[in-house]
């Protein structure tokens, strides 16, 4: 609940609270005494401070990069048969032969995990990995699959999980924004900039959107070149007189907490515009550590570059940071319909050597240690084929993967069935995975709650258990 | 009434109607608020789409059109409505945001669009007001922007906000106000 607003209908919605009480907090807010509520977050030591999610948008093939199936080989071509009475359907196709992958597949590390040949760079790191081998979406198309992955629930109006953590933690830095999103190069996912929304949270808590490869990277940083008449000079007094029009206007209207939040917002715009320089500037990185995340190269360079943004934004006290591979366009991303041999590699190649260096950056720089990685997608694909050597969308099994703070390294947690069709065992929800990330920030996911629309909404809503088999 | 900030149209349709640039006019193919490279642009696997906001001539026919005719690209939403909370159209949205953000605060202050508003906004006020002294102008402005009569100090500090930076930015400080954002 925000105790600074007071509109009919939150005064209606919170009667039940006691009618005292909303007078009081109303009363209270006027003086601010109650403008900032004493954080109950972390409730328990964290493991880890930060975040950094990188989600592989459009649905990335399990059985392609982290789920081997050697019956897949030996039924290669065969019609797909789970079983008498088993209905078998795909997405947006008729599901054809059962298909092994294309790709070469090796054991890796001392913890012996199959990675395949579509990921040389991420399977030297396995050791480090926790992995969710069945993890499981209700939905198996994009727009609801990634709202359920990114705020636990299939509609829109959901707040994300970081917006959730922001809300909860707050920033390290008051210079920066707690929660920042780098969407593809290409632009915005599926769910576009309700991919990073704050839902019904308030609006502070959303997702600062920062496109790494546009020209101007933070949008509306500065005045556009053809401004003349707008000078560091004019903009100092505007803003002053700004702030004093602002004030008299909302001294006339107390009780309403958005006129202050807008001025505020001015308040942290100008401190934005000093420090978003210093968590952009890749380029003052040194040739070592550009060339290891692979900022020289091509086809790589967008999601390196946003890899080495996203260990700058953590150094410099940014909660949580997410980086997303691939666009909500019809191609170049992972939702490779058409053609698994052609169409994974093309992004894989994108994401694989920058996601592997920030690992061994973050190690080596000593921020692994309370520093949480992520990597996940919406949801996996059929072990069979769609057309000739594509595969359609899977909500039954995918995978993930955590490394860093508070993880228990080389493990792997769950099982899918022998094709890689559904997950069989130790099956990890999207709340469970929630629940997890919570846990190690030092947030009892049922204690995170916020009051809206008569309810007491949770990020796991009534469900998740934290994974306990992967904490160190 | 519950005060209710403007939303995303609503604050793109108001600058061009203080600006007296507005252009009513109902139906007709979508407005293109941004520079494209034809059908490379629209098709799909056509990615990197090439969708430039930031070139765009902001007194295109175009720019003038009500915010309900704009062609929406999803997956690159215009910066402004999309700081102001301006849904992408991808699905149905239940409620709209509408509350307060630093980017908000920055596009407010720097999008090319709402500049070039103010300045035309200015234009108007002197070409419509004979008395070309910054006091009547700062009048003009309020009676303009905020539907009222400047308050005796604030007559003064706009009145040394017009002499030392123009009118322009004075109606750009206006645009900028919770006055103008919030409906009581």
């Amino acid at each position: 609940m925000h105790p600074s607003s007071t509109t009919r209908r939150d005064f209606l919605g919170h009667l039940g609270t006691g009618l005292g009480g909303v007078a009081l907090a109303s009363l209270l807010s006027e003086d601010r005494l109650l403008a900032q509520p004493a954080k109950p977050f972390p409730q328990f030591a964290p493991r880890a401070k930060r975040v950094i999610q990188l989600f592989m948008n459009g649905g990335a093939s399990q059985c392609d990069l982290f789920d081997y199936k050697p019956s897949l080989e030996k039924l290669h071509g065969k019609p797909f048969d789970p079983g008498e009475g088993v209905r078998v359907e795909a997405s947006v196709s008729t599901p054809g032969n059962l298909m092994k992958s294309p790709f070469q597949w090796a054991q890796h590390g001392q913890s012996g995990r199959w990675v395949s040949s579509a990921l040389p760079h991420l399977a030297r790191h396995v050791d480090e990995m926790a992995f969710l081998m069945a993890m499981t979406s209700e939905s198996n198309v994009h727009g609801p699959a990634a709202y359920l992955q990114t705020t636990g629930f299939p509609l829109p109006g959901f707040p994300c999980m970081g917006a959730w953590i922001s809300h909860a933690l707050g920033t390290i830095n008051q210079n920066v924004p707690a929660f920042v999103a780098l969407p593809d190069g290409r632009g915005y996912p599926y769910n576009g900039r309700s991919a990073f929304t704050n839902g019904f949270l308030p609006a502070n808590h959303q997702g600062f959107v920062v496109r790494a490869a546009a020209p101007e990277p933070v949008t509306h940083l500065e005045p556009p070149a053809g401004a003349a008449h707008i000078t560091g000079e004019s903009r100092r007094d505007g803003l002053a007189l700004l702030a004093e029009l602002n004030a008299r206007h909302a001294a006339g209207r107390p009780g309403d907490g958005r006129l202050q939040a807008r001025i505020e917002s001015y308040q942290l715009a100008a401190r934005l515009q000093l420090s978003a320089p210093g968590l952009l500037d890749v380029d003052g990185e040194s040739e070592t550590t550009r060339k290891l995340y692979g900022v020289d190269q091509d086809h790589c360079r967008d999601f390196a570059r946003r890899c080495l943004m996203a260990r700058r934004m953590i150094e410099r006290g940014v909660r949580f940071v997410q980086v997303w591979s691939g666009h909500g366009g019809g191609s170049e991303n992972w939702d490779n319909h058409g053609n698994i041999p052609k169409e994974l590699p093309f992004i894989a190649n994108q994401m694989d050597q920058p996601a592997a260096a920030l690992l061994q950056d973050l190690k080596a720089r000593g921020l692994l240690e309370d520093t949480l990685l992520v990597w996940t997608t919406e949801f996996g694909r059929m072990p069979f084929s769609q057309g000739d050597v594509g595969r359609d969308h899977n909500g039954g099994t995918f995978v993930s993967w955590f490394a860093g703070a508070g993880i228990r390294p080389g493990v792997a947690h769950g099982e899918s069935d022998e094709w890689s069709w559904k997950a069989a065992s130790n099956i990890t929800t999207r709340h469970d995975f929630h629940a997890t990330i919570l846990h190690l920030l030092g947030i009892d996911h049922e204690a995170l709650t916020f009051y809206h629309n008569g309810i007491r909404r949770r990020l796991t809503d009534v469900h998740g258990s934290v994974i306990r088999e992967i904490l160190a | 009434m519950n005060r209710q900030r403007l939303r995303a149209e609503q604050v793109r349709d108001a600058a061009l109607h203080l600006s007296g640039e507005l252009d009513g006019k109902m139906g007709g193919p979508p407005a293109l608020h941004f520079l494209h490279k034809d059908d490379k642009t629209f098709n799909p696997g056509g990615a990197p789409p090439f969708v430039d906001y930031a070139n765009l001539d902001q007194d295109s026919p175009d720019t003038r059109r009500r915010a309900i005719y704009r062609f929406i690209f999803r997956t690159v939403p215009d910066p402004l409505m999309d700081a102001l909370g301006c849904p992408d159209g991808g699905s149905a949205v239940p409620v709209r945001a509408t509350s307060s953000t630093a980017q908000q605060a920055l596009a407010m202050l720097n999008d090319a669009f709402l500049i070039r508003r103010a300045e035309r906004l200015a234009e108007r006020i002197v070409s419509e007001n004979t008395r070309a002294d910054a006091a009547a102008q700062v009048r003009a402005a309020f009676g303009i922007v905020l539907q009222r009569e400047p308050a005796g100090s604030e007559t003064r500090s706009f009145h040394d906000h017009v002499s030392q930076h123009g009118l322009a930015n004075a109606c750009h400080l206006l645009l900028n106000s919770n006055e103008f954002l919030f409906l009581d």
